[in-house]
């Protein structure tokens, strides 16, 4: 065999070093390059994503849930729902996935410096917020008050356990939790209400803010109707889109939504992209 | 720099054989099964003596049906992942018809640019492009509608043009192609004025022939504006789904990437994919075209409306192959007609 073409969809590899079990179908994989070098050069920003792959069984997309800030290893988080996932759930610590990217854009940090920041996020929907949470929270500084709403279906469904308590006991956060009416359980300190319910509950001031929020489609409709009600322009709300990719480069033609590559022009948006975009996600 | 001489039949047969002397693998038009296949020839003579178009297009030589990615094993000490062994000889793709060689310069807008596609940009950059003009169009071509031509040499290397006697008309189109005229000076004869006029009136000829022609003004201003039309569920209707348009389109470069082996070894492979098919976007929980009507709606719109947004130009080249393979009898050309007579409409009122 001759040298070999290096190509775009060539995978580097990384080795798995901690396995979170975040629920029954969440697992939080942590990870790092097998060749140093790579971990050095390596950036990305919070909102990017990446492609992972179980040798034999494929690759699927995910957003990096670890914060840029912290440079020693990446994370994702990922649902138990395919192929490709349940090969991904099934590795152990020091097993060998592949890894390209990091793709797509980022959140627009250096616009919400100075602002209230106000996360939403529904289930798996705060692996990408996580990212950018962490991020702002090393830079505390340079941001006013920062506010997590946080919901799942059932408190057994809740990510990030360790990580809510800790925003939880910080002064400088403040978290609402809450589940889904029904998913709570005797123990249960949060709210319970479906999240958008809850944000207009809570009715956070629009004044200086910046509203950011990723959750299931459903979740994320019904969280931009209430962001207009509560008096967000388009421009103060933020979201990650998902679509299915294969290369996340713009090439294989599957995620556009209308002529807007979601893998290239995305996956975040504001919400006043997302009102020019034709009704197809 | 002479751009434009003759080609006596004989010489083409000898400069096929001085491409395949020189390493190169000459692929024409064969006749194989009642198909009209691009095949590697030996010589000439294996060339399908008449042909219209080929069966295929020649999209398969630059994103081929699969391709392999990469090679992976996995052992005790860890995982090795190989690239694939780059192509090492250069291709000559001979007797190209210039609505195929057209489709190049269209779709090379998506692998190159920032993220370049190494492996579709490597073959490109090997492989030469001999387009030979047509001379009777089939019934179901319709390039003229989207400015190309029986005789069009975007996409070529060199073009040819059959003069009759035994003649062609060459011209030398690219760098590569003028580099083929100095390398085989012994091969050309001087092109005279009347020449010149003869090839002109090939083409004028073949495509007043063409008698199939949709007014592609404004389609795309009317797809800006009916992402939500009752055009799309009447005109899927019939659609069954199958990709066969897909198959045979030159443009269509949507594409899958798959694992093939097991645990311990096996081989990344990048593969076809038509936005036809339902599983193109389903996700877990989640399908953004539910329908067959959305399906065929982003095939239309990505031919005519996002290709246009992003690259500035229709992802279609009047091949013709979409309408003839159907097996429904959908036809392109109707649904084109049909979006121009609502703009007339509208324009009436």
């Amino acid at each position: 065999m001759s040298e070999g073409m290096t190509h775009i969809y060539q995978p580097d590899l990384v080795r798995i070093e901690e396995i979170v079990e975040e629920t029954p179908d969440i697992k939080t994989l942590r990870f790092n390059f097998v060749e140093e070098e790579r971990a050095r050069s390596f950036s990305f920003r919070a909102g990017q994503f990446c492609q992972l792959s179980v040798f034999g069984e494929g690759e699927a997309t995910f957003c990096l849930s670890s914060s840029p800030t912290r440079r020693d290893f990446l994370e994702c988080s990922l649902k138990r729902v395919g192929k490709v996932t349940q090969a991904l759930h099934d590795r152990e610590v020091g097993d060998i996935i592949g890894f390209r990217g990091p793709y797509g854009n980022w959140f627009p940090l250096e616009e919400m410096r100075g602002k209230n920041l106000i996360f939403v996020g529904g289930g798996i929907g705060l692996a990408p917020l996580r990212s950018l949470i962490w991020n702002c929270l090393d830079r505390r500084d340079e941001f006013l008050e920062v506010t997590i709403l946080y919901g799942a279906r059932s408190v057994a469904d809740l990510v990030y356990k360790a990580e809510l308590k800790e925003w939880e006991s910080r002064s400088d956060v403040k978290l609402i939790k809450t589940v889904d009416p029904g998913g709570e359980d005797e123990s249960w300190d949060g709210e319970v209400g479906f999240v958008p319910t809850v944000l207009e509950r809570f009715s956070p001031s629009p004044q200086e803010a910046v509203l950011i929020t990723c959750g299931p489609p459903i979740m994320i409709k019904f969280v931009l109707q209430a962001a207009d009600k509560l008096g967000f322009s388009p421009d103060q709300v933020i979201t990650t889109l998902e679509m299915k990719m294969k290369c996340g480069l713009g090439k294989c033609g599957r995620c556009n939504i209308g002529s807007v590559y979601v893998c290239k022009d995305g996956p975040v948006f504001t919400y006043r992209q997302i009102l020019t975009l034709p009704p197809e996600f | 720099m002479v751009k434009e001489r003759i080609l006596s039949r004989a010489n083409r047969d000898r400069l096929l054989d001085r491409l395949r002397e020189e390493g190169l693998r000459v692929f024409g038009p064969r006749l194989t099964d009642g198909l009209v296949l691009f095949l590697e020839i030996q010589s000439a003579s294996e060339l399908a003596p008449d042909y219209r178009n080929s069966t295929r297009s020649i999209k398969d030589f630059f994103l081929p049906p699969q391709e392999p990615l990469l090679r992976y094993g996995v052992r005790k000490e860890g995982v090795e992942v190989q690239p694939p062994a780059g192509e090492e000889a250069g291709t000559v793709l001979f007797g190209v018809r210039p609505c195929d060689a057209a489709y190049l310069p269209i779709i090379d807008r998506v692998f190159s640019g920032e993220e370049k596609d190494q492996l579709y940009l490597s073959r490109r950059e090997k492989t030469l492009i001999i387009g030979l003009s047509c001379e009777t169009p089939e019934d179901t071509c319709f390039c003229t509608s989207l400015g190309y031509s029986p005789g069009g040499s975007q996409g070529c290397d060199l073009l040819l043009t059959p003069l009759g006697e035994d003649r062609f008309f060459v011209e030398f189109i690219s760098e590569r192609g003028e580099q083929v005229a100095v390398r085989f000076p012994e091969l050309w004869q001087d092109a005279s004025a009347s020449d010149r006029e003869r090839r002109r009136g090939v083409e004028a000829e073949a495509k007043a022939s063409i008698q199939r022609r949709v007014d592609m003004k404004g389609i795309k201003e009317w797809l800006d504006g009916h992402f939500d039309d009752p055009l799309w569920e009447e005109i899927s209707r019939r659609c069954l789904g199958c990709a066969a348009c897909y198959y045979l389109c030159p443009t269509c470069h949507c594409f899958d990437i798959v694992d093939e082996g097991d645990m311990w070894g096996g081989t990344r492979r990048r593969i076809w994919d038509s936005c036809s098919f339902g599983h193109f976007t389903q996700m877990p929980a989640h399908q953004p075209r539910e329908t067959q009507a959305r399906r065929y709606r982003q095939r239309i719109m990505h031919k005519f409306k996002y290709y246009v947004d992003r690259f500035g130009i229709f992802a279609c080249v009047g091949c013709g192959r979409c309408l003839k393979a159907c097996p429904v009898g959908i036809d392109l050309t109707e649904i084109l007609g049909i979006i121009r007579d609502r703009l007339s409409a509208a324009e009436r009122k």
